[in-house]
């Protein structure tokens, strides 16, 4: 008894005081009025979730799930080939491929953004190529694009697709590729029959990983969208930050988060996922 | 042990149930001073809760430990002066052997020379003189079971709990530690109180063995009263291999001997206090059956068709079936002419002292 | 088939590449002496130079240190201590934990942030180190404890019983021989947790003060200004210090 009280009441004072706590506020928040000074005044209302429904807003989730579900799409398509080429690799090679994968991980979001700003402004080392080469008369604007958000978010989340996918091919039995084959599968049939199953749940955490967050990266659009072009979590932040609108960005905020735990269930309960995987690490 | 030894763990109405299984079911046992005693059966069986719960790592639902005449309710295990092997001989993988073995008297803050002396003795006792420096993990499996058998003696435990310490071993080292252990039983008369599902393994080094089946004990005595004298049939069946039968009691011969009408034939068996009427079942030991003409005088014969010899080494297997078709065993040396074909007639041959009526 | 092979290792390649080049030629302009970023002129060392002149950046610097070293500490032992805890006792309410435990690694970052500024408002908590300690931790504690459990999975908790068994106190198994087999587990958890908070932005961004500025936060506002070989340097500082803390990290998770 005492030992579970000494390891275990810390993590959960913890946890309660400074995540239940806490969101549990912005739910209460979320059925406030806001005061004249920006300030929350405790009277009861949905309006801030009626509020909502004005077609700007609804405008602002669709394209957000909308870049959320392209940038996934596009890292799944760009990662599975990737991570089955490099657990195709011969053994000895793995843990330097895998290093590779990794340190990406480990680069900061932000400092990768601006990387590909670097990359992509008019003035930029894609521009100056060009033009030096001749293959263009014009900069080309690429910047400020909800193509440029996309590949923002489509570089920055990579990482975070691999990662689980390559764990899960890794550990693939090749036997039961072999066996596939002899029993008169192609490849292809293999690949549909026995590989895709299988990894599937590498498939969906990696999903997971690059959906969720994306929904919230306000820096993203911020820096490669130069602000004309909002998500959640651009919304989100103004309603704190700029317009002083707690109730009504913790209304979003509720949206949201009722969004990711109806993502995680789906997983976890339809998928027969396991928790473990979404910790990648 | 023979002569008049104290009683050293007295295990009074233990029980302990999980959620929705009765792991030990009101178990009564003495354990004497200085003996081997084996908790034999199969998984499951409850052997490896007993030990755990005299260990101090399981807390009994029910009734009570004593350990040298005191109730240990309330004593977790590092308060209990008793040491156990455990199965993946949990040697701590960050301490070197010397450190290994000196862990329980650190624990009990004795002084460091005193500690080398004593690790010293201990590894020599299981001839791993020199090993000290060395880590867990540059041992083979053999050295491995010393170190955590040196681990343990090395605190002088009044009962040493052993869980199947000899199963990660391969069949010849595992021989090879059975006597091993047993020696060493010997050389410090302590108590050992040991878990293994191998019968071959209690036999040898056992003094007394406890067969567990469901929670339960089925059977305690040496490995002779065991094995000669079975008295469930759960027990007859577990150790060796053995022929069952089931009848119906005709009438009573004599005192403790009964005739019993099966479905191929009657005959006596021996038994207690059985009701005329009554439906039995008894047990022939295959090496106890006679195929050929025995030396000695027999009093059963039973007329069966030969089916099939099996050879397995150093003996032979019979297989005959009666006349309704149910089989029986019979063993011989090898060596034995194998004459018969399958389809002749045989006759089997038993005397009533081999035939044992089973509890249940 | 190697044509396939051919192939398979192209795209292998061709992937590293977007991966790597824009880290690199960020790299190889924050040495360029150009203002531009996009044509090498020459080699120097000015835009470090600089950082090292500038006092917010210096500031900035000496915050995410500060955040990162108390944040790791505190999540460190807290996660630790859950995940042995976790390993070694059934409790009532350990599947509600453990879900608990989750939660902060699958919602989106942004609403952990808010949900705690509101938080640190309502009780009027001054914005600060303090409080960016406050939420780096409470990210970070999943993570160890992650960590630490994984390390545990290993662990044959018969180790533990025959330490107990030898005459070790629980405290005294604990110290002697829990601890020192998943120590490697603890100091990955650790580094990890450091990494996470040196390379905060989310999060920070909301929970910091008008005058606390981190390292990344410094870097996200000279952004919003434009391009610089500065902002090279200072993201290539940052790449340096988190990539190494990070491959020690990997190095002690694989031992």
């Amino acid at each position: 008894m005492r030992g579970i009280l000494a390891t275990i009441s810390p993590v959960y004072l913890w946890m309660v005081l400074f995540m239940v706590v806490p969101l549990g506020l912005i739910l209460l928040i979320s059925f406030l009025q806001r005061g004249v000074y920006g300030d929350v005044k405790f009277h009861f209302t949905l309006e801030n979730y009626r509020a909502l429904a004005d077609p700007l807003y609804v405008q602002v989730f669709l394209t957000s799930v909308g870049i959320a579900l392209g940038t996934t799409v596009s890292c799944l398509l760009l990662g599975y080939p990737f991570a089955y080429f490099v657990a195709g690799t011969e053994k000895k090679h793995h843990r330097l491929l895998l290093v590779l994968i990794i340190i990406p991980f480990w680069t900061n979001s932000l400092v990768r953004t601006y990387a590909w700003i670097l990359l992509l402004r008019t003035e930029g080392l894609i521009n100056t190529v060009l033009l030096q080469l001749g293959w263009i008369q014009e900069p080309l604007q690429m910047l400020y694009s909800y193509g440029a958000i996309f590949l923002g978010m489509t570089y920055t989340l990579f990482p975070f697709m691999i990662l689980p996918l390559y764990s899960i091919i890794e550990k693939l039995d090749k036997s039961l590729l072999e066996a596939s084959a002899d029993l008169g599968a192609t490849p292809l049939q293999t690949f549909l029959q026995v590989t895709l199953p299988l990894t599937l749940p590498g498939i969906v955490a990696g999903s997971l990983l690059v959906f969720i967050p994306s929904l919230g990266y306000f820096f993203i659009p911020d820096l490669m969208g130069g602000g004309k072009h909002m998500i959640i979590g651009n919304l989100i932040k103004n309603q704190f930050l700029a317009s002083r609108n707690w109730p009504f960005g913790s209304a979003i905020s509720i949206i949201l988060i009722l969004l990711t735990l109806l993502v995680v269930l789906a997983y976890l309960k339809l998928l027969g996922g396991d928790k473990d995987d979404m910790g990648v690490m | 042990m023979a002569e008049q030894a104290n009683i050293i763990v007295q295990i009074r109405d233990l029980q302990k149930v999980y959620e929705d299984t009765i792991a030990v079911d009101h178990i009564d046992l003495d354990i004497m001073e200085g003996e081997f005693l084996t908790f034999l059966g199969s998984s499951g069986c409850g052997k490896t809760t007993t030990l755990r719960i005299i260990a101090g790592f399981e807390e009994p639902t029910g009734g009570k430990v004593l350990i040298g005449g005191k109730d240990v309710k309330d004593q977790p295990p590092h308060e209990r002066n008793v040491n156990t092997v455990f199965q993946s001989y949990a040697l701590f993988p960050h301490m070197n052997i010397e450190q290994n073995v000196g862990f329980g008297l650190k624990m009990k803050k004795m002084p460091k020379d005193r500690i080398r002396k004593k690790v010293e003795e201990a590894l020599k006792l299981v001839r791993l003189e020199g090993y000290g420096h060395r880590r867990p993990n540059q041992l083979s499996g053999g050295q491995k079971q010393r170190v955590a058998i040196a681990r343990a003696i090395v605190n002088e435990p009044r009962v040493l709990l052993l869980d199947e310490p000899l199963g990660a071993l391969d069949m010849k080292l595992r021989k090879q530690m059975q006597v091993e252990l047993k020696h060493l039983q010997r050389e410090l008369d302590i108590t050992f109180v040991y878990v293994t599902h191998d019968q071959e393994e209690a036999l040898t080094m056992s003094d007394r063995i406890a067969i567990m089946n469901d929670g339960r004990i089925e059977q305690i005595g040496t490995a002779v009263e065991i094995y000669e004298n079975p008295r469930t049939r759960f027990v007859a069946d577990f150790i060796g291999e053995t022929n069952l039968f089931s009848g119906t009691v005709l009438s009573q011969e004599e005192e403790g001997v009964y005739r019993v009408q099966t479905s191929n034939f009657t005959l006596p068996v021996l038994g207690e206090g059985l009701e005329v009427g009554e439906t039995v079942s008894f047990t022939v030991r295959p090496e106890r059956i006679f195929i050929t003409q025995p030396d000695q005088p027999v009093d059963v014969v039973v007329e069966a068709t030969f089916k099939e010899f099996i050879y397995i080494g150093s003996i032979i297997k019979s297989i005959v079936s009666l006349a309704d078709g149910k089989e029986v065993t019979v063993t011989d040396q090898a060596g034995m002419e194998m004459r018969f074909q399958p389809g002749d007639s045989v006759k089997l041959r038993w005397q009533t002292s081999q035939s044992l009526v089973l509890r249940k | 088939m190697p044509k396939r092979k051919i192939f398979s290792k192209l795209y292998m390649v061709l992937i590293f590449a977007l991966l790597y080049v824009p880290i690199l030629v960020l790299i190889v302009f924050s040495f360029n002496t150009s203002k531009l970023n996009a044509v090498w002129t020459g080699f120097t060392l000015d835009w470090y130079r600089k950082l090292m002149g500038n006092r917010d950046i210096l500031r900035a610097m000496g915050n995410s240190l500060q955040v990162a070293f108390l944040s790791t500490a505190l999540s460190t032992m807290v996660g630790t201590l859950a995940a042995v805890g976790m390993y070694r006792y059934k409790f009532k309410g350990k599947a509600v934990l453990d879900n608990l435990l989750y939660i902060p690694m699958v919602i989106p970052e942004i609403v952990l942030g808010i949900a705690l500024l509101m938080f640190f408002s309502r009780f009027r908590v001054p914005l600060g180190i303090r409080t960016l300690v406050i939420a780096h931790a409470t990210f970070s504690i999943p993570f160890v404890f992650i960590t630490v459990k994984s390390r545990m999975a290993g662990f044959d908790s018969a180790i533990e019983e025959a330490a107990m068994d030898l005459g070790a106190s629980p405290l005294q198994t604990f110290l002697h021989v829990t601890l020192p087999v998943i120590l490697p587990g603890v100091a990955a958890g650790a580094l990890l947790s450091f990494t996470l908070s040196i390379d905060d932005v989310i999060t920070s961004f909301f929970v910091t003060g008008p005058s606390t500025n981190t390292f990344p936060l410094q870097v996200y506002s000279m952004v919003k200004f434009g391009v610089s070989p500065e902002i090279n340097a200072l993201s290539t500082v940052m790449l340096v210090i988190t990539i190494t803390v990070a491959l020690l990290g990997e190095k002690l998770k694989k031992e």
